[in-house]
């Protein structure tokens, strides 16, 4: 039977989210920054239209967020995990199968539905709004990776489609594929981009009839299956794509600048415990971690510098990777420097389960799975950090800047939305 | 024979360690088999359906209609509202607690209070039901 994929994909999600709240930000120009208030990491389309890129350093629009052009909202993460949940839930109750690619996204399959599916995915679309509160788009095609361009069509003439584009015949396909920049392509990102614009591969369609053994040996396999999905072909299947999650980030900007390396230990060491949080959730053991620091990129004296742990043998235990992070800054630490992020990224990932140790490797620390369960399952309840390793501090300096933060609307029952009653 | 003290084994998760029926001596409880989980407030309201939020009231009681100022309200986005349903509306740049009626077949929002005036849906600013009070969990005993 032919595949038919579709992919959900929420409108500028972070803004929405504050939207369905805050009233006062319905219909005006709303941002999103980063952690710590760094970068606009969500923009509303009124935003898009003034040209606000995204990534753009706070610094840059704070002339107009003081005079009253735009308004900036600190992420909510706890908010925006909760809206994305609930987005999930009402797909879930339409489609037979389901994957959620990031917290705006997520991929359904709708192969073998005898309906109109235009008539299905503009359903889908309302009852989101309806009961969520979340503007949705959704693109269909015949593999995942048209899914995803479809949707960036149905994004692009909003007002004609309705945010609901099906295309599941070559013809149509193939028009937009002609007129789509091939670096709209999932899985193209801007480098992959660069090096096939000097090819001449300029629109998703070139690459799509590009010679696929030569794309294989250009670049790699994952590129000739992203031409073979554009051509109609199914390489990925439901929860695997040109990038598959093999990596673990956790990294944050300072509140201040930090000299410290005391301090700095503390912060990498409490980004470590996070990522291992994270890796256990995912049911996977780490063979590498990388520890960077950085000053500001904009500083006069800039300094950045990343060092690769290679862990003796898989591991996910809390205690290993901090110590890892701390063996790694100590042999990238230069001292009198304004630190301005620092962060952990972990890689080479196996699965636990079914995981069997080197005869020769390391043995795993005493009761590791029970310690780290018992941790982990302290903090779900009790809350994160509640059980924590003494190197992590309650709160710190460095500690997030969060000066636009909006109350954990769903979360925490003193942050509830106050209504008046008129 | 034991000769010597063995340490007790410690549940996995010592908060959820399991409650048997049966004690170490004495009689099975016969109620055993016919246990069914305890009346839960969640599952009555609806907790956990993607269309359901918590606000709180605050401001004038809704005199007869059961709302007054710090009450928790459970409301739902995707329930249609019906003749004299409390509803969560939003009027421009506002939320509101109002009571959801029809006047010359026309969908219109009702204050309690008769100092404000009846506002038809849509007529002077963007609005839009957020969502229908299905409960109103008022706290009775301090």
């Amino acid at each position: 039977m032919n595949k038919v994929f579709g992919l959900v994909d929420c409108h500028s999600c972070y803004v929405s989210c504050e939207r369905i709240f805050n009233a006062k930000l319905m219909g005006k120009p709303v941002v999103v920054l980063s952690n710590n208030d760094g970068a606009v990491v969500a923009r509303s389309d009124e935003v898009k239209a003034m040209g606000v890129k995204m990534g753009t350093p706070y610094f840059e629009i704070k002339n107009l967020v003081e005079k009253g052009l735009v308004i900036p909202c600190s992420s909510n993460y706890a908010l925006y995990q909760d809206i994305s949940n609930r987005v999930t839930k009402v797909i879930s109750q339409y489609v037979p199968a389901y994957e959620v690619y990031s917290i705006d996204e997520s991929f359904i399959d709708l192969t073998g539905i005898n309906e109109d599916l235009e008539k299905l995915c503009l359903e889908i679309k309302s009852q989101i709004y309806r009961q969520v509160g979340m503007p949705v788009g959704v693109g269909v095609g015949k593999t995942k990776t048209l899914a995803k361009l479809n949707n960036w069509a149905s994004k692009k003439w909003k007002a004609k489609t309705g945010s609901v584009v099906v295309i599941l015949d070559s013809e149509r396909q193939n028009k937009l594929l002609s007129f789509a920049d091939v670096g709209e392509v999932w899985g193209c990102g801007s480098r992959t981009q660069k090096r096939l614009e000097i090819m001449n591969i300029n629109k998703a369609i070139q690459l799509a009839q590009y010679d696929k053994k030569s794309l294989r040996q250009m670049f790699n396999v994952n590129i000739e299956r992203t031409a073979r999905e554009l051509e109609g072909q199914v390489c990925f299947d439901l929860s695997e794509g040109p990038e598959p999650k093999q990596n673990i980030a956790s990294t944050r900007m300072f509140g201040k600048r930090v000299y410290d390396i005391l301090e700095l230990r503390q912060a990498v060491a409490s980004y470590a415990a996070k990522a291992a949080v994270k890796l256990r959730k995912e049911g996977m053991l780490t063979s590498c971690l990388q520890v960077f620091i950085q000053t500001s990129r904009f500083d006069d004296r800039p300094y950045s510098k990343a060092t690769i742990i290679g862990l003796e043998s898989p591991t996910d235990d809390t205690r290993e990777l901090i110590a890892a992070a701390q063996a790694g800054l100590t042999r990238i630490y230069r001292p009198d420097t304004p630190y301005a992020k620092a962060g952990i990224l972990l890689s080479q990932f196996v699965p636990k389960k079914g995981y069997i140790p080197d005869l020769f490797a390391k043995p795993e620390r005493k009761n590791n799975d029970q310690l780290m369960s018992l941790m982990d399952s302290i903090n779900k309840v009790q809350g994160a950090g509640t059980l924590r390793f003494a190197i992590e501090p309650e709160s710190s300096s460095w500690g997030m800047r969060r000066e636009f933060l909006s109350p954990a609307y769903t979360t925490k029952w003193k942050d509830l939305l106050r209504v008046k009653i008129t | 024979m034991l000769s010597q003290p063995i340490p007790l084994a410690l549940a996995q998760i010592p908060t959820k360690a399991p409650i048997h029926g049966r004690a170490a001596c004495g009689f099975p409880s016969p109620a055993e088999e016919y246990q069914e989980p305890p009346l839960s407030i969640d599952e009555l309201c609806g907790v956990g359906k993607p269309s359901l939020f918590m606000l709180t009231a605050w401001g004038d009681s809704m005199v007869g209609m059961g709302v007054y100022d710090g009450d928790l309200l459970v409301v739902d986005r995707a329930v249609e509202p019906k003749l004299g349903s409390i509803v969560v509306a939003r009027i421009g740049a506002e939320f509101t607690v109002k009571t959801y009626s029809i006047e010359h077949d026309i969908p219109v929002l009702k204050s309690a209070n008769p100092a404000f005036k009846t506002i038809v849906i849509g007529e002077y600013e963007d609005s839009e039901i957020w969502g229908v009070v299905l409960w109103n969990l008022h706290k009775l005993h301090n």
